[in-house]
């Protein structure tokens, strides 16, 4: 008798397509951001490795990848099962929350709630990526986290990852990932750890 | 008597352990004294030579002595109190611990402000009965204590902008029980608000009213900007242009002053109308940033290689976003089967082939536009090898000069590529009687209209060891 072929359930396209993102370094998310239509909508290819997880676990674990989702924000990303580079990868990890962090805390310092920097219609705007560029200490610490060129090296960053969506030449939001680190930082604020 | 260190050593001393002062600082202010208590420096100093070698240890408590402190004219009274004795540091070293560590910063107190302002109406009502005479002592004195009094203002002010900077730190400080716990929320806030508005009251304001140009003071007083023009008018109608000037980028400075100012009083005002959640959410940003604050901290220390944040206990601590990174793919060979694809492959050999039999040169080089002068180039290094293996040398300090101006004379067309083919091939030359050395000293030379700049090399009689 033949065994069910778990590969016969996904469409190879979809899979090459999942890979390919993976490999960019960026994270799969439950809700895409639309840039023609200028809306969120649900992520068809999350919905796949959402549906067929143990197949894409260890298809990626055959070859030496580990397929990680994060719970709070719905996202999936690629990571090496066996990292002899640690170091630059936990590099990207800090560089991602480092950026995250100085855009919570000058939207939290300017009487903002940090919710509006989740939505689409509001996020990030002109004043702000101007306020923050002013920003000298800001500026000195985004050298310091290996962006060299500031602000717009860290943006980049962000949204070609994925943690951030581009609405249009100057404004963005911050997507669900982002939004998991920073409300990460406040409930572990509030339990005091 | 322990060993006494003069002014500058021990200073040296102590700005090598700068946590002993900060911390009899720090309690200083917390107790509103001027005076250090001698027993809380004891204890400082006992607790930072813990981890010290002996010697060390020694030198350390010689240094912070009181009576070293005292001779070096770092304290500059000793007041004999009911509890103990208690150390009167000059106010310049105060002032530069203050300076190294910002919480230490005294923000400055609306009486502070007002004296330093009679000072300067002051200054300004004397300058009204003044000569400006070049060669009156009165004068001229009276100009230096305007501008050092200016000049000292400003570097209050300055500080206490720095100070007020870091007021996210003082209000997270205050509210992080509150805006943890939703119950007791509301009855925190009372105490929250109390404390805010005295922040704000006792520190912000003074400066934002001293600074603000618009600000009328009682009994028509002129405020700060009113002064410094009518003093600035004073040099101007006595032609006295330059000081007039550097009065005037004071001015500018102290107008500077304000808008910092301002944005912290903005902040303080949006932190007032908070809720819960978004002052909890100001609290987890502010103490977050905080902590990244001190990973950059540690990359402006003198050590030149420490210029990045070091991420990594933070990144262990959130666990966020781990090893995310970008992979290569694998790349693929490009086998095609279509005919074009064959065809390119059989035109390319052939190609390859009839250069081999036209012109075997040109296996020297698979660029093939470049086939014509390679082969020149081959054949020029060539006739350059035999003509050095004829050429007699001496011992000489400067070979490539010498080089230079045989091959000018000899060579038809002679380049700067002619000169470092020669000075490979020699450098590469073994069995010779003759060694290289690069010195560091520097020449040049022309060849037509180019100068080039080349390290000098000694051309000297190779000592060889199996010459016995």
């Amino acid at each position: 008798m033949m065994t069910d072929n778990p590969f016969d359930k996904v469409v190879a396209e979809d899979s090459a397509e999942i890979y390919k993102q993976l490999t960019q370094g960026k994270v799969i998310l439950k809700q895409h951001y639309n840039k023609l239509l200028h809306q969120l909508e649900e992520n068809p290819l999350y919905t796949l490795l959402f549906n067929h997880s143990t197949h894409f676990s260890s298809l990626y674990q055959h070859i030496g990848y580990q397929l990680v989702f994060n719970d709070e924000g719905s996202f999936y990303y690629l990571k090496e099962l066996h990292d002899q580079s640690i170091d630059e990868a936990d590099k990207n990890a800090f560089k991602i929350q480092v950026a995250l962090l100085l855009i919570g805390k000058h939207f939290s310092a300017t009487g903002r709630n940090l919710n509006l920097l989740y939505q689409q219609d509001a996020g990030l705007n002109e004043i702000d990526l101007e306020s923050l560029k002013q920003d000298h200490e800001f500026g000195e610490i985004l050298k310091a986290a290996q962006f060299s060129k500031g602000w717009d090296d860290a943006l980049d960053f962000l949204t070609k990852r994925n943690f951030m969506f581009q609405t249009s030449l100057t404004s963005w939001f911050v997507s669900d990932a982002g939004k998991a680190f920073l409300e990460h930082l406040v409930n572990a604020y509030e339990n005091n750890e | 008597m322990k060993k006494h260190f003069s002014t500058i050593e021990t200073l040296k001393i102590l700005l090598a352990y700068p946590r002993v002062m900060y911390q009899c600082i720090e309690k200083m202010d917390q107790a509103d004294d001027r005076l250090i208590d001698e027993s809380v420096l004891a204890v400082a100093v006992r607790q930072h030579i813990e981890p010290l070698e002996a010697t060390e240890q020694k030198r350390l408590l010689s240094a912070f002595d009181t009576d070293n402190l005292s001779h070096a004219n770092i304290v500059s009274d000793i007041d004999k109190r009911e509890n103990g004795r208690f150390l009167l540091f000059q106010e310049s070293i105060l002032t530069i611990f203050r300076l190294c560590e910002a919480s230490l910063y005294k923000e400055v107190t609306d009486a502070k402000l007002k004296s330093r302002m009679a000072s300067l109406w002051d200054a300004e009502s004397r300058l009204e009965s003044a000569t400006f005479a070049e060669n009156d002592p009165d004068y001229i004195e009276l100009t230096e204590d305007i501008t050092e009094q200016l000049g000292q203002l400003l570097s209050l002010l300055r500080n206490n902008i720095i100070a007020m900077e870091r007021i996210g730190e003082k209000l997270e400080g205050m509210t992080a029980d509150a805006s943890r716990s939703p119950d007791k929320f509301p009855e925190y806030r009372q105490t929250m608000f109390e404390k805010t508005t005295h922040l704000f009251d006792r520190h912000i304001k003074p400066t934002l009213t001293f600074l603000d140009p618009k600000v009328r003071l009682l009994g028509g007083k002129s405020n700060l900007f009113d002064t410094l023009k009518q003093i600035r008018e004073r040099y101007r109608i006595n032609s006295k242009n330059n000081i007039a000037d550097q009065i005037l980028r004071y001015d500018i400075s102290f107008s500077n002053a304000f808008l910092p100012i301002q944005k912290v009083e903005r902040q303080v005002d949006h932190f007032l109308r908070k809720t819960r959640m978004g002052m909890l959410q100001y609290n987890a940003m502010e103490a977050n940033y905080q902590m990244i604050k001190a990973l950059y901290a540690k990359t402006t220390t003198s050590n030149l290689k420490n210029r990045f944040m070091d991420g990594s206990e933070f990144c262990a601590s959130s666990k966020f976003a781990l090893g995310i990174k970008q992979h290569n793919r694998p790349t693929c060979y490009q086998f095609g089967e279509s005919t074009s694809y064959y065809e390119n492959i059989f035109a390319e050999i052939e190609l390859r082939l009839s250069l081999i039999d036209s012109n075997h040169q040109s296996l020297f080089s698979s660029d093939s536009y470049k086939d014509e002068t390679s082969g020149k180039q081959l054949a020029r290094a060539e006739m350059l090898y035999e003509w050095l293996a004829s050429q007699p040398f001496r011992p000489t300090k400067d070979v490539i000069y010498v080089l230079h101006n045989r091959l000018g004379d000899w060579l038809d067309g002679y380049q700067f590529a002619d000169l470092l083919t020669a000075m490979i091939h020699l450098s590469h030359k073994s069995k010779w009687d003759y060694k290289l050395i690069t010195t560091n000293q520097f020449s040049y030379i022309t060849i037509d209209d180019e100068a080039f700049i080349y390290r000098r090399r000694k051309l000297e009689p190779a000592v060889h060891q199996n010459d016995d």
